[in-house]
């Protein structure tokens, strides 16, 4: 019992001392109201991002490909069919002394998840668990890149 | 005497959380002071450390193949070498926590011939970070991609830059080109 509350009280710290060596997040998700979708019909969820001021994140697609694009990754359900996202268009670059231009994002952007849900999916609210990788860069840094757990959530209706 | 194991686990957290500011303090670095050593792979196979680069001006540049502000730099730390080989500079670019594939394709599109050094979990980047309270948002090895370090003949450090004024940032190295020069001159 005791060797349990030790293990609890190392991980507990060893969580902690991750925590505070993870750094924030400069992107941020919401998806305002929950939309409705009839059972065996499609919709698109808009997935709002918000970049912290002062920051930009390379866009989807990008024109280098070494870069890392902004990617919406939402996992298939049983019950919900996951179409390819939709990544707005994006502002062109181009920093002193470069020769190639760069495509990014910043402020506040919408990307568009078609959804399609199957006829016997379960009514109510469905949450699908995904995730945002994405790569910024202020005026002044690059960093590295940082996947953010996303939230989708729709009702499915008769 | 007995020690208690809440003991144990209390001093367990305390230092976790002491460590890792500790270690920023020790890292804590300044221009004229002797830069930390290193000895790492190059992506040739062959480990190069700070011992070998002593006897001459050294540029370290740190990089990463997916920072744009590299990319843009990648071609114009190339051809810096190309300038400055015969004045005595070498050029070596650190890599900062990437597998070896996407950096050779790096090196063959930008051209690079300079020593790519594989600095595989951002150790050494973090020795050459300024201190914890400098951008404290940032990782520590973080902060170092896209910046330049200019270590002398003697193996102190004689120039850094970490983009601190952005309206300046200029891929083509013109601040780092007269800080070398500068250097040279005084030499």
């Amino acid at each position: 019992m005791r060797r349990a509350a030790l293990l609890a009280a190392v991980a507990a710290a060893l969580a902690a001392a991750l925590a505070q060596a993870a750094k924030p997040h400069v992107a941020s998700v919401s998806m305002g109201e929950v939309p409705a979708v009839r059972a065996g019909a499609g919709a698109t969820l808009k997935v709002a991002v918000t970049v912290k001021p002062g920051f930009h994140v390379q866009a989807n697609p990008v024109l280098n490909p070494a870069l890392i694009p902004i990617v919406l990754a939402v996992p298939q359900t049983p019950a919900v069919s996951i179409g390819k996202p939709v990544y707005p268009q994006a502002r062109r670059l181009r920093l002193v002394g470069s020769e190639e231009d760069l495509v990014v994002y910043d402020g506040t952007f919408v990307i568009e998840q078609p959804v399609t849900v199957s006829q016997d999916s379960p009514r109510g609210e469905t949450v699908l668990a995904g995730s945002l990788r994405y790569q910024a860069c202020d005026d002044r840094h690059c960093l590295i890149p940082r996947t953010l757990p996303v939230e989708l959530r729709l009702r499915v209706v008769e | 005497m007995r020690i208690r194991q809440p003991f144990l686990a209390s001093l367990l957290v305390a230092l976790l959380a002491w460590a890792p500011a500790a270690l920023a303090a020790s890292w804590n670095y300044r221009i004229g002071e002797e830069a930390p050593s290193f000895s790492l792979k190059a992506l040739d196979g062959k480990a190069l450390s700070s011992a070998d680069l002593k006897g001459q001006f050294t540029v370290i540049s740190f990089m990463t193949t997916w920072c744009p502000y590299c990319n843009a730099a990648a071609p114009h730390v190339q051809k810096l070498q190309d300038d400055y080989r015969e004045r005595g500079v070498r050029v070596v670019i650190v890599d900062i926590d990437e597998k070896e594939k996407p950096v050779q394709k790096f090196a063959r599109k930008h051209g690079l011939t300079c020593a790519i050094l594989m600095d595989d979990d951002g150790t050494v980047a973090t020795r050459f970070a300024p201190p914890e309270d400098f951008i404290p948002d940032l990782e520590r090895h973080e902060i170092m991609i896209a910046s330049f370090v200019i270590v002398g003949p003697d193996g102190k450090i004689r120039a850094l830059t970490l983009n601190e004024k952005p309206e300046e940032f200029d891929a083509r190295l013109t601040g780092l080109r007269g800080k070398l020069d500068a250097l040279l001159a005084a030499k």
